[in-house]
This record gives C-alpha cells, sequence and structure tokens, in this order.
C-alpha cells in the first residue's frame, strides 16, 4: 500500500496536527515520512544544550549535518562541563534566537565574554534569570554590557530573592518587541539604553522602575502592558505616545502623590488619540485622590472599542459620552466623586457592560441600547436589594439584556442565606451567579422563569444580532448554596445546559447535586472541586 | 442553473453544478483564469482522478458547496484534531485505500477543506504510536539502509518542543 507515497506536502500536513513526541515517533517510519517529520520537527523545536552531553551524545550533536536557528541553553552556570557542548554548536550553527535559563547575571556575562562572535547577532533574545537552585558566584559587584545590536525581540525574566547588585546593560537599539519580568530583588538592575524602536512592551514590576531601565521616549509605541506593584513616583513614560493602540495599566502610587500622579495620567492617557483599548486599574484600595475623568476620556478617545477602569473615582461633566465604536465597558470596583452623578451613553455599539449593582442606576442611553451582556457586582448588597432595587429595574430600561451575572468580585461568600423573593422574574438566556451564596429555593424560582425560550427566539428573529440558536445556561462558580432542609431536587425545565464548578453545599442533606436538567441524571457531588456539566441539548 | 462536464481517469463523465464543482481550487482556476469555456459541452479531463473517488468527493462538496471561508489559522497555534464534524467522520469511516485516494484526489483538486480534514483523520490514527505500530497500520515498509535510524534518533535527540 502506498501510504509512503503520499506527497510530500499532504504528508506534512497530516503530522503537523500530531504531538511533539509523535514526530518523533513519524520520522523512523520510513524515510519519506522522515523528511516530512523532521521539517516539523526544526519548525517547532529548539536545540537545547545542557551541562550533562557528553561522550556519545556529544558526537551526536557534532554529527548534525543541518542548521538550528534556535539554541536553548541550561544550566550555563556548570561552566566546564558545558563548555564542550557549546563549542561544538559555535562551529555548527547559525542561531537567529537564542534562549538560556536558570542562571545568574555573572554566568551570562561570561557566556557573552567567550562566545560574543556567535551570538551577538541573534534576533530573538530570552533570558531567564534564576538564582533558586544556583550557586553564587564569588564577585564584587559589577556592571555588564552586552550587545545585541540585530535583536528584535527581548524576553527578560528575573527570579532573584538576593543574587543582585549586578547591573546589566543591553544595548539593543534594535528592539521592537521587549517583555520583562522583575522580581522581588531590588538590587538587580536592567538598562535598555536607545531603545527608540519598541513598538510592544510588556513589564512586571515589583521593585523596578521604568526611568531606570529606558533612557528613550517610547514614540513608536503601539501596545503597552504594565503592571507594577512598587509605588510610582513619576509617569513621564505615558508622556506621547502618540501611536498607542493599545493600553493596559495596572498601577499604584505613592501616597503623598496620587492626587497629582493621577491627573496626570488621566491627561496622558487622553493625549493617546488612537487607542482603541484602554485598560486602568489601580492595584490595591480605591481612593478618592484617584481620580479619572470619564468625560476627558470620551471627548479625546472615540476610537475606544473597550474601557476597563477599575478601583478608581470617576469623575463626570453632565455631557452626554459618545463612544462610536465602544464595545465593552467594565467599571469595576470604582466610585463616583459626585454622588448624584450618572453616565448618560451615546454608545451604539455597546453589548457589555460590567458595574456594581449600586451603580446600574446610573447608566443611561440616550438611544435604544443594544446591550447584551450585564456583570453586576454585588460588593456588599444582598441579594434581595440587588435584585429589587438594582437588577430588575436596570434590566427593565435595557430590555435586550441576554446574559446576566451575578458577582462578588471581591470576597468569596460564605453566608450560604441569601435569596431573592419569588417575584423577581427574569427573561435572560444565561445567567451566571459568581461568588455568591444562594439558598437552595431561589433555583425554584429559577425553574419557573418559563417563558424564556419563546422571548429568546422573537429577539432573534427581530434583533437579527446572531443567527445562533438561543440556549439557556447556567453557571454557578464558586458559590455556596444553602440547602437548609431541603431534600427535594430542584429540576430546571426551562434550563438547556447548567455547569457548575467550586461549588459548595450548606448543609448536603444526599450526595448528589440538589439541582438538575429535565431528564438529566442526578449527579453525585461530594468534591468542592469538581466541575459537573449537564446538558439537555 | 449553470453545469459542466467532468471526465475521470477511467472515462467516466460527470455532469456538475459549477458552484459544487468549484470547490475544487483546481477546476476553478481552469474556469476562472484559464478560461475554458464549459458551455462547448466538452468535459473538464482529470486525468488523476477515478470514477469511483470523484463520485465521493462530489459528495463531500456538494455538502459543504455552502461553508462559509474557514479562519486563517495561526501557524503556531496548537492544532486540533477533535473537532472533525460529525457528518465528516461519518463520511471519511472508509477503508485505508479509499481514504488515501480521496487525499490524493483532494491534492489534486486542490480542496483546502477536505484535505485538511483527511489530514485530521490520518493524524488521529497516528496519535500515541510507536514508529513500528504506525508501519502496521498504514503497511508502510521500512526502507531505512541498516544504521540511518540511528542516525536520526541521534540527531532528533537534541530538539525540544519550542514553547
Amino acid at each position: 500500500m502506498s501510504y509512503e507515497l503520499l506527497p510530500l506536502e499532504v504528508l506534512e500536513q497530516i503530522l503537523d496536527n500530531v504531538k511533539f513526541s509523535d514526530l518523533q515517533n513519524a520520522a523512523l517510519v520510513c524515510r519519506q515520512w522522515c523528511l516530512a517529520a523532521e521539517v516539523l520537527i526544526l519548525r517547532k523545536s529548539c536545540l537545547t544544550v545542557h551541562d550533562s552531553l557528553g561522550g556519545s551524545q556529544l558526537e551526536g550533536l557534532r554529527q548534525i549535518g543541518r542548521n538550528h536557528v534556535t539554541i536553548c541553553l541550561r544550566e550555563l552556570n556548570m561552566w566546564e562541563e558545558i563548555r564542550p557542548a557549546l563549542d561544538v554548536c559555535r562551529q555548527k550553527f547559525r542561531p537567529r534566537s537564542i534562549r538560556i535559563s536558570g542562571i545568574l547575571a555573572d554566568h551570562l556575562n561570561r557566556f557573552y565574554r567567550e562566545y560574543r562572535d556567535w551570538v551577538q547577532d541573534v534576533e530573538q533574545v530570552r533570558v531567564s534569570l534564576d538564582d533558586r537552585f544556583v550557586y553564587y558566584f564569588e564577585e564584587l559587584p559589577a556592571k555588564y554590557v552586552l550587545n545585541f545590536p540585530k535583536a528584535k525581540y527581548l524576553n527578560w525574566y528575573e527570579c532573584l530573592y538576593g543574587a543582585g547588585e549586578k547591573t546589566v546593560t543591553l544595548n539593543a537599539p534594535n528592539l521592537q518587541e521587549v517583555v520583562i519580568d522583575d522580581s522581588l530583588d531590588d538590587t538587580s538592575v536592567l538598562k535598555l539604553p536607545g531603545c527608540t524602536k519598541i513598538d510592544k512592551l510588556n513589564c512586571t514590576f515589583y521593585t523596578k522602575k521604568m526611568e531606570d531601565i529606558f533612557d528613550s521616549p517610547f514614540s513608536n509605541l503601539v501596545q503597552l502592558w504594565l503592571c507594577i506593584y512598587n509605588e510610582l513616583e513619576s509617569v513621564a513614560f505615558l508622556d506621547n505616545l502618540y501611536n498607542l493602540v493599545k493600553l493596559n495599566l495596572s498601577i499604584t502610587y505613592s501616597k503623598n502623590h496620587m492626587r497629582e500622579l493621577s491627573w496626570k495620567v488621566s491627561e496622558s492617557i487622553c493625549k493617546c488619540h488612537q487607542l482603541k483599548h484602554l485598560q486602568y486599574i489601580i492595584i490595591y484600595d480605591i481612593s478618592p485622590n484617584c481620580t479619572v475623568n470619564l468625560s476627558k476620556i470620551a471627548q479625546n478617545l472615540v476610537n475606544l472599542q473597550s474601557l476597563d477602569l477599575g478601583n478608581l473615582f470617576i469623575e463626570l461633566t453632565d455631557q452626554v459620552l459618545r463612544f462610536p465604536s465602544l464595545k465593552t465597558m467594565k467599571l469595576d470596583g470604582v466610585d463616583f466623586a459626585n454622588q448624584s452623578a450618572s453616565i448618560r451613553l451615546d454608545a451604539p455599539a455597546l453589548r457589555s457592560l460590567s458595574i456594581s449593582a449600586r451603580h446600574l442606576r446610573r447608566i443611561h442611553c440616550i438611544n435604544e441600547s443594544l446591550l447584551r451582556q450585564l456583570d453586576a457586582d454585588l460588593e456588599t448588597l444582598k441579594l434581595e436589594e440587588a435584585f429589587l432595587a438594582h437588577v430588575v429595574p436596570f434590566l427593565q430600561r435595557f430590555s435586550k439584556v441576554r446574559e446576566l451575572t451575578v458577582a462578588n468580585h471581591n470576597h468569596h461568600e460564605k453566608n450560604a442565606d441569601d435569596s431573592f423573593p419569588p417575584t423577581v422574574h427574569l427573561t435572560v438566556d444565561k445567567l451566571c451567579f459568581c461568588n455568591v451564596g444562594i439558598r437552595l429555593e431561589c433555583f425554584r424560582t429559577v425553574a419557573a422563569w418559563s417563558g424564556l425560550k419563546v422571548e429568546s427566539q422573537h429577539f432573534t428573529i427581530v434583533q437579527k444580532v446572531s443567527n445562533h440558536s438561543h440556549f439557556q445556561e447556567l453557571h454557578l462558580d464558586n458559590c455556596f448554596i444553602g440547602t437548609g432542609e431541603e431534600e427535594e431536587s430542584v429540576v430546571l425545565t426551562n434550563v438547556r445546559q447548567m455547569r457548575v464548578s467550586r461549588v459548595q453545599l450548606s448543609d448536603p442533606v444526599s450526595k448528589e447535586f440538589p439541582i438538575v436538567l429535565r431528564g438529566s441524571e442526578p449527579v453525585p457531588f461530594d468534591d468542592y472541586d469538581s466541575e459537573i456539566y449537564f446538558s439537555n441539548c | 442553473m449553470s453545469t459542466i462536464k467532468l471526465e475521470t481517469s477511467d472515462g467516466v463523465k460527470f455532469t456538475v453544478k459549477t458552484q459544487v464543482a468549484k470547490c475544487s481550487g483546481t477546476i476553478r482556476t481552469m474556469l476562472e483564469d484559464i478560461g475554458i469555456n464549459p458551455q462547448d459541452g466538452e468535459a473538464i479531463p482529470l486525468s488523476n482522478v477515478h470514477s469511483t473517488i470523484l463520485q465521493k468527493i462530489l459528495v463531500w462538496a456538494e455538502h459543504h458547496v455552502d461553508d462559509p471561508e474557514p479562519p486563517r489559522d495561526d501557524a503556531d497555534a496548537a492544532k486540533r484534531t477533535d473537532d472533525i464534524c460529525s457528518w465528516d467522520e461519518d463520511f471519511l469511516k472508509v477503508d485505508q485505500r479509499t481514504l488515501f485516494d480521496v487525499m490524493l484526489a483532494a491534492n489534486y483538486l486542490d480542496m483546502k477543506q477536505l484535505i485538511a480534514v483527511c489530514c485530521k483523520t490520518v493524524a488521529n490514527m497516528i496519535k500515541g504510536k510507536t514508529a513500528d505500530q504506525i508501519r502496521k497500520t498504514f503497511n508502510i515498509e521500512n526502507d531505512f539502509p541498516p544504521g540511518d535510524e540511528d542516525k536520526i534518533r541521534l540527531r532528533n535527540q537534541f530538539c525540544e518542543e519550542r514553547r
């Protein structure tokens, strides 16, 4: 038969669907398969060199006839052991990408000094420093300078807890994409001078400061993702980001300069006129000194498609906020400087909103809203108040909402005694409770929401929002369900699918989960971590 | 509705809806770029495809004729093989010889979606098998000269999957 005669391109496409370990086996089937499999092995792998390559393995390395463009170096700290393999590699391979892991800056410097002619032309550099299992060098504090003039991509990861007091300067002026993951050691210093071409920057900092690493303006930046846990004292790096399309900021300010810095950040953000995606979240607690002016954002950022503000005080004027392209808006954990403030939106594309239940009354649309998803945070509200005073009135005004999440985003409810009254009747397709404590009897109320299906079909025909047939879905995540003395299960005849994850029962009266769908068998339930999925599609 | 004629390697002529025939990139190119005019009544010769296989492929094309363009997939994204639709799964429950011929013909006719689903089906037969088991499954002869297998093992042992 003929499977060895399949055209190479077809064989390659077949093997492109199997796991890497299967590729290694496929290469040993026959000559044709070997050709196809090795193309993929080369494309998907890196050549890995470590200290224990000796004897026959080293001989094998010498016999490799092909080039490897991605080289991964491990255990460079075992210098004498790894050098023979490095020497073979230097002779045989011209790497474009180099990955170095599990060492200290000293080892990196020693390697670079010895092998710079081999690696200095690489286009991708990944370095992962780690002092958890590596012995310290007996060297004095030092400054190291490494040159990678052709590098376009840098991924610098530190897991250092006290092996610092080293300054590593990487001269790589052509970098376009940089990822830095900082550690907890504030004495390790990284410097990237003259990097004016960066267009994507992604940093997580615990101790580092932007201004210590970079000395140039980021005028070409398109995407900026910053998560900074130490208190910011300067936000100058946000100046002049005129090309920025995506900005994710999770930051916190030094207590003394909060008002001034947050004002500056707001001003800087409003100058990024190309922004399509903005996320701006204050880590830790909300403070009245951390403000953001939503009216100004609307005036200046007309291209916004997603807006996510967290733990901020929002300032507003009385004017309507015009967001012609906005699809999702998250205002989790926000508060309002003016207690009577209301958000009047002209946002025809808005489909998804997330906000505290108690702020729902502030949201108004000046024209017909097609809002489809709502995520309401309970905060300290009881379910009854949240539903009757906030969620139900909101859904009456925003009648196109089809997916509702009721959540407790900031704490896990330990009390399973909460409930909403049987008078609550919602017409949604998908209902999700997350981190909520809730009495089982509430699901008897949900079971009576019978008109759902007709409503949703009607909705599809009239609005043509989606061609998919609607299904009703219930999702319970991390909830605490109060079963009390009830012994009878709740049967949800109107629900098509139910997903239950990390749910606890207050008084498990039986070993079966007390909520089932019509026609589904009762499911044994004894493990908090188990995930149950019901479907009667 | 416009139709065209196709003639297989064994001389059988098929009359096919043009829209269905155009599932094949090869036929589409013949009609649109090279300017073969099907109105002439002359059949397009498919000299690499046997009638039994073309028959089968036309059933597939008829069923998938209105499929939307598949999304362009990311070369580095992990490939899934558990997303074969049940109709295709049943369609490809055939002996290996036929599956192989369908794959060859689909390749010749440049039918990307059909090739993709065939490839996934074959890939699922490879998963978790040793080289020897793969050879047995597909009845492949081991044509390596002595010593080559060791060399292949040797040079691939340094390759680790890139993440």
